[in-house]
């Protein structure tokens, strides 16, 4: 009885939190936008040189927007572009959540040669965004009501989602060797696709060890102190940090701008507004 | 109350969502068949920075001969990672990515199959890699090079080297 009673106060105090879901996903449907145009000329090799896969019926069904592919890449990418950018415009609803996801999803299995963790975080996003909004309003039998509520779960849905990719990653390293003893560090920074030429360092045992653990630490207390108003926008803050890093010193610009993008789901709506 | 109880109904599925997730991060090897295979690919991603991917890299060589010169060494993908790191294009982001795609299919064919030098990996990555070729390359040399790091120290070791003449 406790546990339910916590869960009807849980579930009222969501309802009434405010959050930025719809800058959230318009900035997501941004990046996909982007994402969908840089990705025109790798399009055009994959179909070039990447044998066609072949789907079996429910499969082709599944995968129908493809079959744009078979007028050109530029169809697949027009159609697309106008689904996002008439999503970007308009109120947050289910048709174009829908179809963003179904489009996106369909890219990333064409794209599979150059996807990264990136995409798999973008699409589940996405798939979670089928049931945020909130429009348009069904007025069927208080239908409503249970949209708003269905909707806060998407929005905490997409949260526990960020916490628990982080505590995931962290708690992989923790149990890794090479992580608690920096060589991971060591190994990365010597990674020639993942290390920027132009910041060549020597990093020592006991640098490699303290980036390491900073790394471990980082990841496992974001799942936690993200939670509380308190701590939030200074692990916000770190993770942008940490995220930039990896861009300027990995390279992998997607999967850091799908992670910065993702905080924006944990601003409150009235400290934007009041900027 | 009918709200009321949905709403609990769905806070229920959340939390177990919350638990199972939580219980598969300390358990990875856990698996129950397509529940956790769903769950760890769909659901769960990551992690993303695993020992394996990154203690151990492989690199590809190109080096053309035209007319009867061998061409220095290059490395297209490398190239158009630094070409990513300098510039900030992500376009050569992609390349790089699809570069090395090519290599990669064709090093865990080898792998598969070691006998087997000509697969048809091996074609689709020539086939590709062609964009590569300067005008009159009349045969090119394929250095396939494997780079691991453990223990604080570097590893470098020359997988295979093939040589093909290009039509």
């Amino acid at each position: 009885m406790g546990l339910i009673n916590q869960i009807d106060v849980s579930v009222k105090r969501m309802l009434l939190e405010d959050s930025r879901k719809e800058l959230f996903f318009k900035v997501l449907y941004l990046f996909v936008l982007i994402k969908l145009w840089l990705s025109w000329s790798t399009l055009e090799l994959i179909i070039e040189f990447v044998p066609a896969r072949v789907y079996s019926l429910v499969g082709l069904v599944l995968h129908a927007p493809l079959q744009l592919l078979n007028f050109g890449v530029g169809a697949f990418v027009v159609v697309f572009s106008l689904i996002l950018l008439i999503s970007i415009v308009v109120h947050l609803n289910y048709i174009s959540a829908f179809l963003i996801f179904w489009f996106s999803v369909c890219l990333s299995k064409f794209l599979f040669p150059v996807l990264n963790g990136a995409d798999l975080v973008l699409n589940l996003f996405l798939l979670i965004g089928l049931v945020t909004p909130t429009f348009p309003v069904l007025k069927l039998r208080g239908i409503t009501e249970y949209q708003k509520v269905i909707s806060a779960f998407g929005v905490l849905f997409v949260k526990v989602e960020i916490a628990l990719i982080y505590f995931l990653s962290g708690y992989d390293k923790l149990i890794t060797p090479s992580w608690r003893n920096g060589n991971a560090i060591f190994s990365v920074a010597n990674l020639d696709y993942f290390s920027n030429p132009n910041f060549s360092m020597q990093l020592s045992g006991i640098s490699v060890l303290v980036v390491a653990w900073l790394v471990i630490l980082f990841e496992i207390s974001f799942a936690f102190f993200i939670w509380f108003k308190k701590f939030r926008n200074y692990w916000l803050i770190a993770g942008v940090v940490f995220h930039l890093g990896i861009i300027v010193f990995m390279g992998l610009l997607d999967f850091g701008l799908v992670m910065i993008i993702s905080y924006l789901i944990f601003l409150p709506a009235k400290k934007l507004d009041s900027n | 109350m009918k709200l009321l109880k949905f709403a609990r109904i769905v806070a229920l599925l959340f939390i177990f969502h919350i638990v199972f997730s939580l219980f598969l991060i300390v358990s990875p090897t856990f698996n129950a068949g397509l529940l956790t295979l769903v769950y760890r690919k769909y659901l769960l991603p990551g992690p993303f920075f695993t020992k394996d991917r990154i203690e151990q890299s492989y690199s590809l060589l190109l080096s053309c001969q035209v007319g009867n010169v061998w061409q220095p060494v290059s490395q297209p993908a490398l190239e158009n990672y630094h070409r990513l790191m300098a510039t900030g294009n992500p376009k050569a982001m992609l390349q790089a990515r699809l570069d090395r795609y090519f290599y990669y299919q064709y090093v865990i064919s080898k792998h598969k199959n070691p006998n087997v030098q000509i697969n048809p990996e091996f074609e689709q990555l020539i086939n590709y890699y062609q964009n590569y070729f300067p005008v009159g390359t009349d045969s090119v040399k394929l250095i396939f090079v494997k780079k691991e790091t453990t223990d604080f120290a570097i590893k470098v070791d020359t997988l295979y080297t093939i040589k093909h003449g290009v039509d």
